[in-house]
């Protein structure tokens, strides 16, 4: 199926719509009702992340993506770099992401972190791989990996969507 | 950024000295300030403040904090500060992964909402 999509500016309802988009997208996959709601909360909260403490007026771009073996990665990009989070109220969102999510990583400036797969419904292998992307068009990068083998444990929880 | 509003957060006053919060829909920090500012008035006026999420549909990290702040607040004030939860899987796990069901006091109806004091 086609990726998810969606870039966001900074008004108050944005984040509301693109919730209600990446609903839909993930109701269009055969991922259990567990896994869609973390890959939703995780993604909103990276986003609103993004939102209050990258440039004021630089988009935020989201994108989400269902590999072979049934994993998400997500990637959530904003063009102002992030602020690190306190141990109060922000880092409570990124700390709410880790729980919900197999893997979350912030990285800045140039380098991104890569996922690889062994074999499509094996365990997920990562590796770390750097990239130079020229800034500022990618200064911040959160990517978040939702393992294959987080949702196919979930399955037998839950009535999967048929994916359309 | 536009104003915000609360179109889905309405106040019920089931007795004297008690306020009823009751939030529909969903809830992020595009209000995070507008209710934080409404929970802890509430919570300086009234004895038993309760946060009804049983129809939401969404709350983020943001509104959990200011929940959080608030029964901090309501304990530092000597009132009681309580959450009433619905069957939503995705508020009911942010709610959990937060935290914020070893901090406050937490029911599932109306009934129990509203003994006095301590649970």
């Amino acid at each position: 199926m086609a990726a998810f999509a969606a870039t966001l500016l900074r008004g108050p309802t944005e984040l509301r719509e693109m919730r209600h988009l990446l609903t839909s997208w993930l109701g269009r996959t055969d991922a259990t009702a567990v896994v869609r709601d973390a890959v939703l909360l995780a993604t909103h909260e990276a986003a609103a992340n993004a939102m209050k403490h990258g440039q004021p007026e630089s988009p935020v771009s989201i994108s989400a993506s269902r590999d072979e073996a049934g994993g998400f990665t997500v990637e959530v990009t904003n063009l102002g770099g992030w602020k690190e989070p306190d141990l109060g109220h922000h880092g409570r969102g990124l700390a709410l992401m880790s729980e919900l999510m197999s893997e979350v990583e912030i990285q800045t400036k140039t380098s991104v972190r890569m996922l690889s797969r062994a074999s499509p419904h094996g365990p997920t292998l990562l590796s770390e791989t750097s990239l130079e992307i020229p800034a500022p068009k990618r200064m911040a990068v959160l990517k978040i990996f939702e393992k294959a083998a987080k949702a196919v444990s979930d399955r037998g929880t839950d009535s999967p969507t048929s994916e359309k | 950024m536009a104003p915000t509003t609360l179109e889905d957060v309405q106040v019920e006053r089931p007795a004297d000295g008690t306020a009823v919060v009751v939030f529909s829909g969903e809830h992020d920090m595009a209000t995070e300030h507008e209710v934080r500012e409404l929970l802890h008035s509430l919570v300086r006026w009234d004895k038993l403040v309760v946060a009804d999420f049983s129809l939401a549909s969404f709350v983020d990290s943001s509104m959990l904090g200011v929940l959080l702040d608030t029964n901090q607040q309501a304990r530092e004030l000597g009132k009681t500060f309580r959450l009433q939860l619905g069957t939503a899987a995705i508020v009911h796990r942010a709610f959990e992964l937060c935290g914020v069901f070893a901090a406050i006091e937490r029911v599932t109806t109306r009934e129990e909402a509203l003994v006095p004091g301590e649970l």
